[in-house]
């Protein structure tokens, strides 16, 4: 049995030191000074993780993963999940008194909440703070604070207590900062000598010529002025022209502005800017699919086989639309700047600051070895990590950049560039984490170089930094709403009582604008059911929150 | 048949011709309305996935291409998956078909004195069940965590096919036969093994076939009480890469452009050959079962 044993252990060091040097021989070039192990031994963690679907086809076997761990000297006995169903699995787990160390949360809606954190942290004390910890290990968290103090704040509960790590952009810009943003076809306006709209007048003549003046030149009336799509990312066409009018957010129904919280749906501006889609609507010059069709069928009319039809449309990035790899198609487009609404008012909700709202990284009560998991963690807030795993590996997702390059901003000189690979969305792909764990990382998308032409699908994410970048100056003049950490009850009223405004908001707006609702007639009866259901009761609860955040 | 045909030939009347045309009618457009979905699957599953993306097909493929079949079975995950769905769903058929067998024949025993009242036991727990959480400490504390137990056993005993099977057994085989039985000496096993099991084939099929497409099909078990992805069976792969593709656009911030692009085309290409991999097995099993399935599930439903 001893002897068994022995061989074992020798065939394992064997196979360690051979992998070692395996690793060592391939990352000769790498740009990232060597990484201490985090611990003498191998120390082990029992984890929660999710398995993204896209980018790896096993997260036990993924490259990124086997280098950390040869790396760190961690090893993480994985509790695998995939994404659909892992935030039941992990309320079961944490319920059951059956969890393991250190959990890591998904992405998006299997993230830990706010709400999350306060209950499994204040009130129940399974996370552990991590105050202390990140005080005295963790080196790339602090950096990252010191950029954006922010940052530390939108982390912090109510008690003082940080119980978890968030998936966060620090600030800069990122695409995602504005998702209301409308692509209109810049060789129609060529093709008929307009110039790019900057009023909501503008606008309807622009819409007005493309419908009528044969745009396309192809001598039939096929061109749909405006389009756009439900249940995606601000694909429905009133978004954008609401915000001619006044401040409109597709995701949550109220704004912050000077310290008071109020909703967006019950404005003058937001009934003038009702009044102005249903005119369009009533020309034909809104696609009346676009209040019922989904992404695929707006894509599928955007890339239409015999003649471009589409004049403009609503969503949050043009591939939700059109095919890019098709240069000619792609090139037709461009996303316009926010317009002056009649009342003069013009902006767009974009995301100045960058906000904590999913938290990915957890430690548990039951975790011996705290202080490595949090470095371990924080290894995920450095560049290296953040590099290795959201890109992949060296010399296959990436690669230094040509010397002489710049960023995507075009001013920062490039540090790395992306790979043949990278681009390669092959569904065996096993390379990289990808969002599988993302946390506070630094701004390394902006060290990737950026050349030849920027219709060039590689370059697709630089074109949509560009086409945010200019919308900068028109950010509403709103503040972001911080983390509120609503206890358990306040933040149960506060989702029961949203999921039925919003979807009243919604069918109310579509209502209005198909003309199923009179805007002047009905515009008390609608005020009228906001208040049915809720909505005085809704802001007041969200401003006590804010006042006591605040003081 | 042909008397039909011939008395059809004499009596029918116009109001009997308009009739059946009209029942004809309807069966047509029921077959269209059932058949065009799956055909357009079919379809789609054979089409590249740029005439996907373009809306380019109705019913016919349109550029022929094996693209989407061929990165199902790259993804290695698949295949284990494939090779797990087809351990689970046997032993979990095997086991629940004996079970739930074992447990029909003793309820339909007449001389068995506490039937009704554990009839009425059985019949509680279709109403009522422990909860998700309770049973999953209950699996945990059983050991049966990251098994294949924790997948076959909990479901192995179904009330509703046990009283499906009690009743088969009661109406079907006749009592005299038991008392045959117990005239040649045998006894309860006996009878079992010789007698009521040759003469219940369409309700062991039907019992197969419930557990069969049961296990092929269920998931929250697997996504609950697994953690190897070695052991996932296809569907937790499957729902992973169809359904986690609808994105959660309000969390935009932390996803990039790569990863957004990677699900949409992602979900194009593979959603509808995974859907055909994932239902050829079911589709095979199903014609040798039908005659059984539909028999046995008439008989067992009389005189409950």
């Amino acid at each position: 049995m001893k002897t068994r044993k022995l061989v074992a252990l020798a065939v394992a060091v064997l196979m360690l030191t051979s992998m070692a040097s395996t690793i060592a021989a391939a990352t000769e070039a790498s740009p990232f000074p060597p990484m201490e192990p985090l611990s003498p031994e191998k120390v082990t963690f029992t984890a929660f993780i999710a398995q993204q679907p896209t980018g790896m086809t096993d997260i036990t076997t993924n490259t990124f993963t086997l280098w950390l761990e040869s790396v760190t000297n961690v090893h993480l006995d994985m509790d695998v999940v995939q994404t659909d169903g892992m935030k039941d699995k992990l309320t079961l787990m944490l319920a059951s008194n059956d969890y393991p160390e250190i959990i890591l949360a998904g992405a998006g809606d299997n993230a830990f909440k706010i709400a999350d954190l306060v209950k499994y942290g204040t009130d129940e004390g399974i996370l552990i703070p991590l105050n202390d910890l990140i005080e005295q290990y963790g080196t790339n968290i602090k950096a990252r604070w010191a950029e954006n103090p922010r940052i530390k704040e939108q982390m912090t509960a109510k008690d003082g207590n940080i119980y978890a790590i968030p998936s966060i952009d620090s600030g800069g810009i990122s695409h995602g900062n504005v998702g209301v943003k409308l692509w209109m076809n810049q060789q129609w306006l060529d093709n008929l000598g307009l110039d790019m709209p900057t009023t909501t007048e503008e606008f309807k003549n622009v819409l007005i010529a493309f419908k009528t003046q044969d745009p396309n030149g192809n001598g039939i009336a096929d061109e749909i002025p405006l389009t756009g799509a439900i249940n995606t990312w601000c694909g429905d066409p009133y978004i954008f022209l609401l915000n001619a009018f006044d401040y409109y957010d597709p995701y949550t129904p109220i704004k912050l502005k000077d310290d008071v919280i109020s909703l967006c749906a019950n404005t003058e501006g937001f009934k003038e800017g009702l009044k102005y889609i249903k005119d369009l609507y009533e020309n034909d010059l809104i696609d009346p699919a676009s209040l019922t069709q989904n992404e695929q069928q707006m894509s599928a009319i955007g890339n239409n086989k015999d003649a471009v039809i589409v004049g403009a449309a609503t969503c949050g990035h043009m591939a939700m639309f059109i095919d890019i790899t098709n240069l000619d198609l792609s090139k037709q487009y461009d996303n316009i700047f926010p317009l002056e609404g009649s009342n003069g008012y013009r902006g767009i909700p974009y995301t100045t600051q960058p906000s904590a709202s999913d938290f990915q990284f957890a430690i548990t009560d039951k975790c011996e070895n705290p202080e490595i998991a949090i470095q371990w963690a924080d290894l995920f807030c450095g560049e290296e990590v953040s590099v290795l795993g959201s890109v992949g590996v060296q010399g296959k997702q990436w690669d230094l950049a040509d010397p002489g390059t710049f960023g995507m901003d075009g001013i920062t000189t490039a540090k790395y560039k992306y790979g043949e690979a990278y681009y390669d969305s092959s569904a065996d792909a096993n390379d990289a984490w990808g969002w599988a764990l993302k946390l506070i990382q630094p701004d390394y998308k902006d060290l990737f170089q950026v050349d030849g032409d920027i219709y060039d699908p590689s370059n697709y994410e630089a074109r949509l930094w560009q086409a945010t970048a200019k919308l900068r100056p028109y950010a509403a003049d709103v503040q972001q709403i911080p983390n509120l950490w609503l206890s358990g009850d306040d933040s149960a009223r506060i989702s029961a009582l949203e999921t039925p405004l919003k979807d009243y908001i919604k069918t109310s707006i579509v209502e209005f604008i198909t003309g199923k609702k009179d805007i002047d007639a009905d515009w008390d009866a609608y005020i009228n059911g906001l208040n049915k259901l809720g909505a005085e009761e809704y802001i007041a609860l969200y401003q006590a929150a804010y006042d006591a955040l605040e003081n | 048949m042909k008397n039909s045909l011939v008395s059809n030939r004499i009596r029918s009347s116009r109001i009997d011709r308009v009739y059946q045309s009209f029942i004809y009618i309807f069966l047509a457009v029921v077959t269209v309305v059932i058949l065009y979905p799956l055909i357009y699957v079919v379809s789609c599953s054979f089409s590249s996935a740029e005439s996907l993306v373009n809306g380019q097909v109705f019913f016919l493929p349109v550029n022929f291409s094996l693209q989407g079949y061929q990165a199902v079975f790259h993804n290695s995950q698949v295949w284990t998956g494939y090779l797990n769905s087809i351990l689970y769903t046997s032993a979990g058929t095997l086991i629940g078909t004996g079970i739930t067998l074992l447990g029909a024949f003793v309820l339909s025993r007449p001389e068995f004195p506490l039937r009704k009242f554990i009839t009425v036991l059985f019949m509680i727990t279709m109403i009522f069940n422990g909860g998700l959480l309770p049973t999953y400490i209950l699996i945990n504390n059983l050991g049966m965590y990251n098994t294949i137990w924790a997948l076959v056993l909990p479901g192995a005993f179904s009330v509703w096919l046990a009283i499906i099977g009690r009743t088969f057994i009661k109406s079907t085989i006749p009592e005299e036969l038991f008392e045959a039985t117990c005239l040649d000496g045998g006894n309860y096993f006996q009878y079992l093994l010789k007698v009521v099991l040759p003469l219940s084939k369409p309700i062991i099929a039907v019992l197969a076939l419930n557990f069969a497409v049961g296990q092929w099909n269920s998931y929250f078990s697997a996504l609950v009480y697994l953690k190897d992805t070695a052991k996932f069976p296809l569907q937790i792969v499957l729902r992973n890469i169809i359904i986690s593709n609808i994105i959660d656009y309000s969390s935009i911030g932390s996803l990039d452009v790569k990863s957004l692009m990677e699900r949409q085309y992602i979900s194009e290409l593979l959603k509808y050959s995974l859907i055909i991999v994932s239902s050829v097995p079911m589709l095979i099993l199903y014609p040798f079962l039908q005659k059984y399935f539909i028999k046995g599930v008439m008989v067992g439903s009389l005189k409950g």
